[in-house]
């Protein structure tokens, strides 16, 4: 089974890990909130929003493969790009994420195959 | 790739003589190692940089007062044969000289050149067969 966002196979080309972000209350010092840096404490206000991290690596025959595996993530990185449900290799899926980020790990390896390593962010966004 | 004896080897226009062998080795300098979440062992691996050596051997009958420099950079051949002319291959490479290193002892001495082979654009293979 493969992973899916938007049931785009994003990822298929190469190995890849799903890692969950940080969970639980959004913590926000009081001297931010009061604009004042002589209150002490944070308090909570709501929760974290929801993100997954997929690392992994592109892996293509030449450099123009490549290069299309590259422009279908960025594709659905861009700001007008709607939410949809990202699913991993294991069937556990996440409803209304945003595929926030994209960025290289490293430069691009030229040997057997063409390839590059990865880091895409996923958020669920609460002004979405 | 081992050669013994071959019967010509050349660095740029000098001719090296008394040759005991010469040997190619390939060694990656850098792997792409990767994971996936179905378990714990590799899935995929890939030389992302490699170096090509050529170790050539050399006796040494009396003073010598040559050898090359190192850094020097020059087109090096030998022509190896399975005995008849019909298998002479000659093996070629751009190549630097990476170190020289004279044995010398009672019983006879030599001494070894290690070359780094140069691809041309990174893509072709630095060592031709012919």
């Amino acid at each position: 089974m493969g992973s899916l966002y938007k049931e785009l196979d994003l990822f298929g080309s190469g190995p890849h890990r799903f890692q969950m972000g940080r969970q639980g209350r959004r913590m926000v010092s009081l001297a931010a909130v009061t604009n004042n840096a002589s209150v002490p404490g944070t308090d909570a206000f709501g929760d974290l929003e929801l993100r997954v991290e997929v690392r992994g690596r592109l892996v293509a025959e030449d450099e123009a493969d490549l290069w299309e595996l590259r422009d279908a993530i960025v594709n659905e990185a861009r700001d007008d790009s709607p939410s949809g449900q990202l699913e991993d290799q294991h069937g556990q899926q996440w409803e209304t994420m945003k595929l926030l980020t994209y960025s290289e790990d490293g430069a691009i390896s030229r040997g057997r195959t063409w390839s590059v390593g990865y880091i895409v962010e996923f958020g669920r966004l609460y002004g979405e | 790739m081992v050669v013994l004896r071959p019967s010509e080897v050349k660095f740029g226009s000098k001719i090296w003589k008394n040759i005991a062998r010469v040997s190619v080795d390939r060694v990656a300098l850098s792997t792409v190692d990767e994971w996936d979440d179905f378990g714990s062992h590799l899935v995929f691996v890939d030389v992302a940089r490699q170096r090509v050596v050529i170790r050539v051997t050399q006796e040494i009958e009396g003073d010598d007062f040559d050898g090359p420099a190192l850094s020097e950079f020059e087109e090096f051949s030998f022509v190896g044969s399975n005995g008849t002319d019909v298998g002479r291959i000659r093996v070629k490479a751009d190549v630097v000289v990476e170190s020289v290193l004279n044995k010398v002892s009672d019983f006879g001495s030599s001494r070894v050149i290690t070359l780094v082979a140069v691809s041309e654009d990174g893509s072709e293979d630095p060592i031709t067969v012919s």
